[in-house]
C-alpha cells in the first residue's frame, strides 16, 4: 500500500508521526532523518512511508519543544544531523505510548464486539 | 558513494530550489545524497537516473509557495515556508500576550508608578526614540546576517517580517506629529499601539536569538 505524509486513503496515521519518531529513537541511541523513513518503511513492511515533506517539520518542532536534541557529524563528504531524545522527550514518548495504547483499546472496543474495556 | 563532482550536482540543485536556510540544507541535502546511494547499490542505477527518481520524490516539498505574512513576491520552498509559518504564528500570538500584559501592567500599575501619563505625555518622543533605536538595531543585524551568508528559518522571519518595525513606528510618529489634535484618539488606543510595537520589537530579538544559537550550535559541531 502506498502511504504519504503519512497515509494516502486515509488520515488515521497522521495524529501519530511525533509518537512514531518518538518510539523510534527510544529504541535507538541516535539517528538521521533518511534511516528514520527507512526504519519506518522496514518495521511496517513498506505499509507506512513517511513522506520528507512531514517528517523535517515534526523533527524540527520536536526540537524546538525540547524533547529531542541535535548533534552534527561529517559523514562522508558531507554533514549529517543526528536527533536523540533528551530527558524530557523520554518521559514524553512514555506518556504518549501509554495515550496511543489507550486510543487502540478503545477503538478496538468500539469496532470489535468480542473485545471489552476492563 | 557519491563522487565530489555528484555531492555538488545534487547541492546545486537543492541550492536552485531556495534551500538555503542552514537548519533544512544539510538534512536535506544529505537524506536525498543518501537516497540515492541506496538506489544505486540496491537498484543497480547509475548516478543520473537515481537524481532524477529521487527529484521526483522531493517534487512536492520543493514546490515554491508564499505566504501573505512574508509577502508574495518571497517565496519559499513549501517545506521551508511551512515552518515558518509556524514560528511566525506562534510569534504572533506571544507578541499578543506580550501586548496585553504589558498593557494591563502600565494602565493598572499607573496608580503606583505614572508610567502611563509620562508616556501619553511624551508619545511623540517616545516614538521617536523606538523609531531611532529599532533603526539601527534591526539595520546592523540585517546586514550582519547578510555577510555572514548563513541564513536559518529564525533570520528569514526576522528579516521578512520584523524588519518593518521601524517603518511601523515611522508612520506612527508622523500620524501622532501631524494629525494628534484632529484625530482625538483615544489615550488607551494610543498606549496599545505602542505597547504592541514594542512586544513585536521584544519577539524579534526571541527570533534572532533562536538564528544565533542554532548557528553558535552548528558551528560548534561541524567546523
Amino acid at each position: 500500500m502506498y502511504v504519504c505524509s503519512i497515509m494516502r486513503p486515509t488520515n488515521l496515521y497522521k495524529g501519530s508521526l511525533n509518537t512514531i519518531i518518538l518510539k523510534l529513537l527510544s529504541t535507538h541511541d541516535k539517528m538521521y532523518g533518511y534511516e528514520i523513513t527507512q526504519k519506518v518503511k522496514a518495521i511496517t513492511k513498506g505499509e507506512l512511508h513517511i513522506t520528507e515533506g512531514a517528517l523535517y517539520p515534526s523533527l524540527h518542532k520536536l526540537e524546538a519543544e525540547g524533547l529531542l536534541e541535535v548533534e552534527f557529524v561529517k559523514v562522508n563528504n558531507r554533514t549529517r544531523k543526528y536527533y536523540r531524545l533528551t530527558e524530557q522527550g523520554t518521559k514524553e514518548t512514555m506518556r504518549k505510548l501509554e495515550a496511543l495504547e489507550n486510543y487502540i483499546k478503545t477503538m478496538r472496543a468500539l469496532v470489535s464486539p468480542k473485545f471489552r474495556l476492563e | 558513494m557519491l563522487s565530489n563532482k555528484d555531492v555538488e550536482a545534487v547541492e546545486c540543485f537543492v541550492l536552485a530550489k531556495g534551500i538555503t536556510c542552514v537548519d533544512f540544507k544539510y538534512e536535506v541535502l544529505d537524506h536525498m545524497l543518501t537516497d540515492i546511494e541506496e538506489r544505486m547499490v540496491m537498484d543497480d542505477l547509475n548516478f543520473d537516473i537515481a537524481f532524477h527518481e529521487v527529484k521526483k520524490k522531493w517534487e512536492t516539498s520543493f514546490r515554491s509557495t508564499f505566504s501573505f505574512w512574508f509577502g508574495v513576491s518571497y517565496a519559499r520552498p513549501k517545506i521551508v515556508m511551512q515552518k515558518c509559518l509556524k514560528l511566525m504564528n506562534a510569534s504572533m500570538l506571544n507578541t499578543l500576550l506580550l501586548t496585553l500584559t504589558l498593557f494591563i501592567g502600565v494602565y493598572f500599575g499607573n496608580h503606583f508608578l505614572p508610567i502611563k501619563s509620562l508616556i501619553i505625555s511624551n508619545i511623540i518622543k517616545v516614538y521617536s526614540v523606538i523609531c531611532v533605536i529599532s533603526a539601527v538595531t534591526f539595520l546592523y543585524h540585517f546586514l550582519d546576517i547578510r555577510v555572514k551568508k548563513l541564513e536559518t528559518t529564525y533570520s528569514y522571519c526576522y528579516k521578512r517580517h520584523f524588519i518593518c518595525v521601524p517603518f511601523y513606528n515611522f508612520t506612527m510618529l508622523l500620524i501622532e506629529n501631524a494629525y494628534k489634535s484632529s484625530l482625538n484618539v483615544p489615550e488607551w488606543i494610543t498606549l496599545m499601539w505602542l505597547l504592541f510595537f514594542i512586544a513585536i520589537y521584544g519577539m524579534s530579538f526571541a527570533m534572532l536569538s533562536k538564528h544565533k544559537t542554532y548557528l553558535s550550535y552548528y558551528h560548534l559541531q561541524v567546523t
